[in-house]
């Protein structure tokens, strides 16, 4: 029987540190243990690295550096740190089942497999916060079959029209083929992320999409993703929930978008030009819905808006303009980017190889176990 | 991926077209029939024609009779329909993993591009495949037609449902099923305006490789008989619904000129070279009050369209 391949995995700390012992727990309690767990955590106080060390002796904590104006990618980090042929990559804040490492793993039996991802569940929709409105609000069990059942047919794809959809909490039964994985629960083939330059800041300032940005490069080099439901990880935390409105939700989405589809693709992809013009063909539900307020039009339901939800349509209205604001921004920001002024916002920690072999700048690492 | 397909012989006039298309590229294909020859209102069927027609295409022995008893007067023809259709999917899911469910009035013109798309489908988990299909109202001259169109003149595809369907599905209506479907589109966003605005589009091809339906492209005498022998008969027998095919068909330019005036049924002028075209549908068609037209939907209307 062929061995399994060797697993690092990274753990990106959050911001409560209950959560990230909780995630520390239950990667012990893994029915096959991982070859070396690695902690990523710019921000964590001297209390939490106290108690990661004594209470997880064998994991290693990364401090990778903060540094003013640049943009850090803490997967790099560990990227840099890694020596398993398989690095998978987590959120501190979710706990993974006990089979998470081995349905993760099976898939890179495959040779053409390049990454795989799990299923992310959410835990407790009490949590899940004021956006979840369009889930089931009663119960865990109504929320967790909303879930996964929702998109079936769509996890992880990049449309024809530049949109990417998600549904990571969807459970299609078996594996399927995405164009990018969850943030929370991938794991890549080591050489093959090193083969499109490991993780980068997507955009500036933010390292939020930088797992979506790696998988999206993966991808458009023709490497096959898997995702697949049995590698399971649930998280109390609020997923994102479609259907959010604030404007700065709104102008970020676009933003970011446009920028993770030119890093990957670049100009000349037809997904590229396609993606504001479906940016401009949704302003259409933002104007519907300003005109029927303004208009007093009735609703699918057949009731009229009364005075005072009408007098908010300018509001409805800006929604447009923080969409197409920020798809401008998100034009300005992959122009600069491209034109090498953004490569302040790469990651200063270079290839996972030249970092641990010598030739690039290792990370502060504080490691308890060695 | 093993893929069989299922057929209602029901319908002779592009039978051949249809079957031939995709036959090297099944393992299997089911073909239902009433035994009585009968349609679903009751009706006469040319089945035996049916029969022949693909006992001389069966080159390679794929096809399995499947015959039984549809005409069940006491039930909806919808109803029967979808009983038809679930019957003869149960049979053809044996040993398979997708079923192709195309009527025998539909052509694929490529279907490499149709194979494609359904491993894609596969691939990405899907339970059916919704492939476009160009609704065709009516032969204007050899490889013209007037086809659906949006108001702009843009070509609408037609989803009667999903054209192959993970074997094992329950249908719910005809075609229809409540499993994810990976929808396939002539453009990134949806061009059906049937289908809601925001509909997602996973994969586009070229309008030339969606399949052509054959759906009104019919001899007068067929439409008349059509009209009174479908099931869906109270839609179809209504004067004006045969005399505005019969005007457009007779004007099809002023009809494609006319469209943007109209508030809906939207057509263009079409040239469709392929596949060839070997049938004379005005000699397919039984014009008798008894017989079941050739021209005979064997699946049951989805959508407003095939209503009109």
């Amino acid at each position: 029987m062929t061995p399994g391949p060797q697993v690092s995995v990274v753990v990106r700390g959050g911001d409560s540190p209950a959560l990230l012992v909780t995630c520390l727990e239950h990667l012990g309690a893994l029915r096959t243990a991982p070859h070396e767990i690695i902690l990523v955590d710019p921000g964590t106080d001297e209390s939490t690295r106290h108690l990661v060390a004594e209470k997880f002796p064998d994991v290693v904590h990364l401090r990778p550096p903060r540094r003013p104006g640049r943009a850090q990618t803490p997967w790099q980090a560990g990227l840099s740190y890694a020596s398993g042929d398989v690095v998978a990559f987590l959120g501190g804040d979710t706990r993974v089942d006990e089979f998470w490492l081995d349905a993760l793993t099976t898939h890179y039996a495959d040779p053409a497999v390049s990454a795989v991802g799990g299923r992310v569940v959410s835990a407790s929709p009490a949590s899940r916060g004021p956006h979840a409105v369009h889930a089931a609000r009663a119960d865990g069990e109504a929320l967790a079959a909303h879930e996964a059942t929702t998109g079936l047919a769509s996890i992880g794809r990049v449309l024809p029209s530049g949109e990417l959809t998600s549904f990571f909490g969807a459970d299609p039964g078996r594996p399927v083929e995405v164009d990018h994985l969850p943030t929370a629960n991938l794991s890549f083939r080591t050489a093959a992320l090193a083969s499109v330059g490991g993780f980068r800041a997507p955009g500036p300032g933010t390292t939020d999409h930088d797992a979506t940005d790696a998988a999206l490069r993966l991808s458009a080099a023709g490497h096959r993703l898997v995702f697949t439901p049995q590698a399971i990880t649930r998280r109390d935390t609020a997923a994102e929930a479609p259907g959010r409105t604030d404007l700065r939700h709104l102008f970020g989405t676009r933003r970011d978008h446009l920028i993770l589809l030119t890093g990957a693709y670049g100009w000349r992809h037809p997904l590229v030009r396609r993606y504001p013009a479906t940016t401009l063909r949704d302003q259409h539900r933002h104007l519907r819905a300003a005109y029927r307020l303004l208009r007093a039009r009735p609703d699918d339901h057949g009731s009229r808006p009364p005075l005072h939800r009408r007098a908010i349509w300018p509001v409805i209205f800006t929604r447009s303009v923080a969409e197409l604001a920020g798809l401008a921004a998100g034009t300005l920001a992959a122009l600069q980017l491209r034109s090498g002024h953004g490569s302040g916002h790469r990651s200063g920690h270079g290839s996972r190889h030249g970092s641990r072999h010598g030739s690039g700048h290792r990370p502060v690492a504080t490691d308890p176990g060695s | 991926m093993r893929t069989t397909a299922y057929v209602l012989a029901a319908d002779p006039a592009f039978l051949t077209e249809s079957l031939l298309a995709y036959y090297p590229h099944v393992e299997r294909i089911v073909v239902s029939y009433d035994e009585n020859a009968r349609s679903w209102t009751g009706t006469p069927l040319p089945v035996e024609e049916c029969l022949q027609a693909i006992a001389r295409l069966d080159t390679a022995g794929k096809c399995v009779l499947a015959p039984g008893h549809y005409a069940r007067l006491d039930h909806d023809p919808l109803d029967n329909d979808t009983f038809q259709r679930q019957c003869a999917l149960d049979q053809a899911s044996e040993d398979a993993d997708w079923v192709v469910q195309l009527d025998t009035d539909e052509v694929m013109p490529r279907p490499d591009t149709f194979l494609r798309t359904l491993h894609h489908a596969d691939a990405a988990g899907a339970g059916g495949l919704e492939f476009p299909s160009r609704w065709l109202y009516a032969q204007v001259g050899p490889g013209t037609y007037l086809e659906a169109a949006t108001r702009s003149g843009r070509l609408a595809a037609n989803y009667p449902g999903p054209l192959a369907i993970r074997a094992g599905a329950d249908l719910r209506l005809c075609r229809q099923s409540d499993t994810p479907l990976y929808r396939v589109d002539v453009r990134p966003w949806n061009s059906d305006p049937l289908h809601p605005r925001d509909v997602v589009v996973h994969e586009v091809i070229p309008e030339s490789h969606a399949v052509v339906h054959f759906s009104w492209v019919r001899s007068e005498a067929a439409m008349r008989a059509k009209f009174g022998w479908s099931g869906h008969t109270a839609e179809y027998s209504e004067p004006a619904v045969y005399s505005r095919w019969k005007w457009r068909k007779d004007h099809p330019r002023a009809a494609a000129l006319t469209s943007r005036l109209r508030g809906e049924e939207w057509y263009r002028i079409a040239r469709i070279s392929d596949p060839p075209i070997s049938a004379p549908v005005a000699h397919r068609a039984p014009t008798g009050p008894t017989g079941r037209p050739a021209g005979a939907r064997a699946t049951a209307p989805t959508t407003p369209r095939d209503l009109r």
